[in-house]
């Protein structure tokens, strides 16, 4: 097609569905609502992302398709299971990006660089494997539609490994110590959900960029690395 | 009605509630201590911008103040115009003697409605009713729960031109005009309300820099914030409500209402602002243009299917369902007290309730005979119950009230005689005897879907469409050719072969076959799921409601649409797949010698690659019904 139908931004919610997360089930499950039905309420935001939920343990399942909110019909599913597996994480991410940025402009749309939201409660169970990967994903030589990646980290997830997921140093947050984790996930899918209204805002705009906001109950993770 | 003279309010006498919103320019906060305009019963409830820190070294505090005194120099009728129509600043608000922020009325409950979550059970949220939710197709309006018409469209554009005319000679332009800062209702009529009022221009001042919502820009180099740049906006939103889009600039989208319209828009678009016409030329067009726009509201929740294939493709029919049965054709013989209720209650979502129908006799399809009709005097009498008062609009109650009384019906009381296709009746009779009611075409209803004159043969519905009874009325020497609105959707007159789609627990409406929804392998009535079992590729039943106490519930056997024949392949089955990647397809071609690839396995659940081990694996899911995905392995022959 011919025609440019806009310029979309493709954002991406990987949700941590190891096994430890099992007592926060719930708030994961919550937060992952808010989110989609918080866009939902927002139309004129709605209309310039394309959203995609993926719950990640020894693998990736995907719980939302690249979509726009406003024709869902129905709301993504968490289901815990497994490990903590980054190298899958970032493996899928490496073949999922390109092919979706590549069939969203055969439909007819541009594509702001994607955004990857990260959200984990532990250290990857796959030890270093998953910087291979990651370091082809991030590498906009190799990887024309490398993602931005905003990494949060809850319970044993370290402010070091956040930081290192993170495309940049004031994109990576870990909870405050002593935060209760619950209410930190509630926090990460709120600050999610506004920066995604503030970065859907800033689109088509003089000047479009990607607004992160910091969840509360989070701090910078770079403070903690010192 | 005009609130009092300005007086700068100190922040510290403010009593602050919930945050009511967020922008680029302040948050807004409800007020829990103050009222303003206290004429109006009780007064109004008050909400607070408070300027972010950025934004006040621009601020023009004698700007805000002009705006502030504005209604004390109007006459009283214009002042309590403008503050009914807006929320006017009302008053500046200081803290260590310095503007901070604005005092304004909050948004009238008749320009809030209930957003519909697509958990469904969780509790009712009120939303302002943007105008953006209707810049968007028809079945995520009527998800969130809106009800809109073409005609509600038609008559909001023109309320907001008559607006803007209003503003206009009041020397205030209103800048940004984009569907963020107007809100709507339809109900006691539609009529819109501008919000964010301090970032208008009045009479050249401006208290802040004017900008822009992103698509709704004038064209560069344009001044902003003047009258024809108000008109060009006005344009812009007229193509997109009726094109149902965000973007859309194309004034085609409103030929359907008229070639008037839609050179009006194509005028308002020049790029020489002095070559537009006035928002009044606009007015007379919309309101000439009303009575002939449909005012079938589009039918709440009517589903589309959901997300399929793999990541990134769009669903199956992302187009919104049909627009289910209600049917309110322009020119409807109704009393007007009906007309009356039915523009209510696409809103309220209360229906009037009159107790006695009139007495007609019928028969279902081919049994009893119809015999007479006896249509009872008083029918038409039943007073519409205006809803109960809003506590959320206490000043409004009074007048809505007042405008709600129903006009007196009109003189023939014989709703049989008055029928048209279209109009709905409530059959609240016996199953040899009638006693319709004419009621709103909502679920429940049976809608006339054709009239036949001069015969009272029962029969003469039996090639009709969809047709679940027939009523004869030998008084009008008539046949009504009733079909009946399920809960459960149009799917209840769905037929062998049809497609149908809907939500688990929803109303299921017919559709066109498409990947995702589910083909209709088999109708019965009752509940028997078992009768389906025999046919091949049935893996899903639906039962679907019929009228009450008339054992005419349906059973349909379906069958899910895969994307292509491997989703019924069964294993060792061979079949041909072409194209790659995205394009991939797969066909059944009868014969393993002109097919390249075996079936060795098959799953139930999406994305099972592992199952396949080394095998070569196409995997589908509809995320609605995930029991019927399905990953299948195959090896190359």
């Amino acid at each position: 097609m011919a025609e440019t139908k806009g310029v979309l931004l493709p954002a991406y919610v990987l949700a941590d569905e190891s096994g430890s997360m099992a007592p926060y089930e719930e708030d994961l499950s919550r937060g992952v609502i808010s989110l989609c039905e918080g866009l939902r309420a927002e139309p004129m935001v709605a209309a310039k992302l394309c959203l995609a939920v993926l719950g990640f343990s020894d693998d990736v399942e995907v719980r939302l398709a690249v979509a726009d909110m406003r024709h869902e019909t129905s709301l993504p599913k968490i289901e815990i299971r497994g490990l903590t597996n980054y190298h899958a994480v970032f493996d899928d991410l490496l073949g999922r990006i390109p092919s979706d940025i590549q069939w969203l402009r055969g439909e007819g749309y541009k594509v702001h660089r994607p955004v990857v939201f990260f959200l984990s409660d532990g250290q990857p169970t796959d030890g270093g494997s998953w910087r291979e990967p990651y370091g082809r994903l991030v590498d906009r030589a190799r990887t024309p539609t490398a993602p931005n990646i905003v990494a949060c980290g809850i319970g044993d997830a370290e402010a070091r490994t956040m930081v290192e997921v993170a495309t940049r140093p004031e994109f990576a947050f870990v909870a405050k110590p002593g935060t209760d984790i619950g209410q930190a996930i509630a926090e990460f899918f709120h600050a999610l959900t506004a920066s995604l209204v503030a970065s859907g805002n800033a689109l088509n705009s003089g000047s479009p960029q990607l607004v992160v906001n910091r969840p509360d109950q989070f701090s910078m993770a770079i403070d903690e690395v010192g | 009605m005009s609130p009092a003279p300005a007086a700068a309010v100190e922040y510290s006498t403010l009593v602050l509630g919930n945050q009511l919103g967020q922008g680029g320019q302040g948050t807004v906060y409800q007020v829990t201590n103050k009222k303003i305009n206290k004429t109006a019963s009780g007064g109004w409830d008050v909400a607070y911008k408070e300027y972010s820190p950025p934004v006040l070294p621009e601020l023009d505090a004698g700007a805000l103040a002009a705006q502030v005194d504005l209604p004390g120099t109007l006459s009283a009728e214009d002042g309590a115009w403008l503050c009914d129509h807006t929320a006017w600043p009302a008053a500046v608000v200081r803290r260590n003697g310095r503007p901070c922020g604005l005092l304004m009325r909050l948004i009238p409950a008749r320009f809030q409605f209930t957003f519909k979550s697509l958990t469904g059970t969780g509790t009712a949220v009120r939303k302002p009713a943007n105008l953006e939710y209707l810049l968007n197709p028809d079945a995520y309006v009527a998800g969130i729960g809106l009800s809109v018409s073409e005609r509600d469209r038609v008559l909001l554009l023109a309320d907001l031109a008559t607006t803007l005319d209003r503003l206009h000679g009041m020397g205030i332009a209103v800048g940004d005009l984009s569907p963020r800062n107007l809100l709507f209702t339809t109900a006691p009529e539609p009529g819109c309300f501008l919000i964010d009022c301090d970032a208008m221009r009045l009479r050249g001042g401006t208290a802040l820099p004017q900008a822009e919502t992103p698509d709704w820009q004038l064209p560069g180099g344009e001044e902003k914030a003047t009258c024809a740049g108000d008109v060009y906006k006005f344009a812009l939103l007229a193509v997109r409500l009726f094109a149902r889009d965000q973007t859309a600039t194309d004034p085609v989208a409103l030929s359907t209402l008229g070639p008037p319209l839609a050179d009006l828009a194509r005028a308002s678009l020049h790029r020489d602002p002095a070559q537009r016409p006035s928002p009044a030329t606009w007015a007379e067009q919309l309101t000439a243009a009303a009575p002939t726009a449909s005012a079938a509201p589009v039918a709440p929740a009517v589903p589309a299917a959901s997300t399929t294939g793999r990541p990134g493709r769009p669903g199956p029919p992302g187009n919104p369902a049909p627009a289910g049965p209600v049917n309110m054709p322009p020119g409807k013989v109704a009393a007007l007290v009906l007309a009356f209720v039915v523009v209510l209650v696409v809103v309220l979502g209360a229906l009037a309730e009159s107790s006695d129908g009139p007495s007609t006799t019928s028969s279902r399809s081919s049994a009893q005979p119809g015999v007479s009709a006896s249509p009872s005097d008083g029918w038409s009498d039943e007073p519409y119950e205006p809803p109960s008062d809003d506590p959320l609009a206490p000043e409004e109650t009074e007048e809505q009230k007042e405008s709600e009384e129903p006009e007196s019906p009109s003189a023939s009381p014989d709703p049989v005689a008055d029928a048209e296709v279209g109009s709905c009746f409530y059959d609240e009779g016996t199953d040899t005897t009638v006693d319709l009611r004419e009621a709103e075409c909502a679920t429940g209803a049976f809608e006339v879907v054709d009239l036949h004159h001069g015969t009272t043969d029962l029969d003469s519905c039996d090639d009709v469409e969809n047709s679940d009874r027939s009523i004869s009325s030998p008084r009008n020497d008539l046949v009504m050719c009733l079909s009946f609105l399920s809960a459960d959707g149009d799917a209840y007159h769905a037929v062998q072969g049809d497609c149908v789609y809907g939500r688990k627990a929803g109303a299921w409406d017919t559709q066109a076959c498409e990947t995702g929804n589910f083909k209709v392998l088999a109708v019965y009535n009752g509940s028997d799921t078992s009768k389906c079992d025999d046919w091949p590729r049935y893996n899903y039943w639906k039962k679907i409601d019929g009228p009450p106490d008339a054992d005419r519930d349906v059973l349909l056997c379906l069958s899910m649409n895969y994307p292509d024949d491997i989703g019924y392949a069964e294993m060792d089955q061979c079949l041909l797949q072409r194209g790659s990647g995205d394009s991939t397809t797969h066909t059944n071609t009868g014969s393993c010698s002109t097919s390249n690839i075996v079936v060795s396995g098959r799953t139930p659940h999406y994305g099972a690659a592992a199952f396949c081990r080394d095998n070569g694996w196409t995997t589908w899911q509809n995320p609605s019904f995930p029991d019927l995905a399905y990953t299948v392995c195959f090896r190359w022959k």
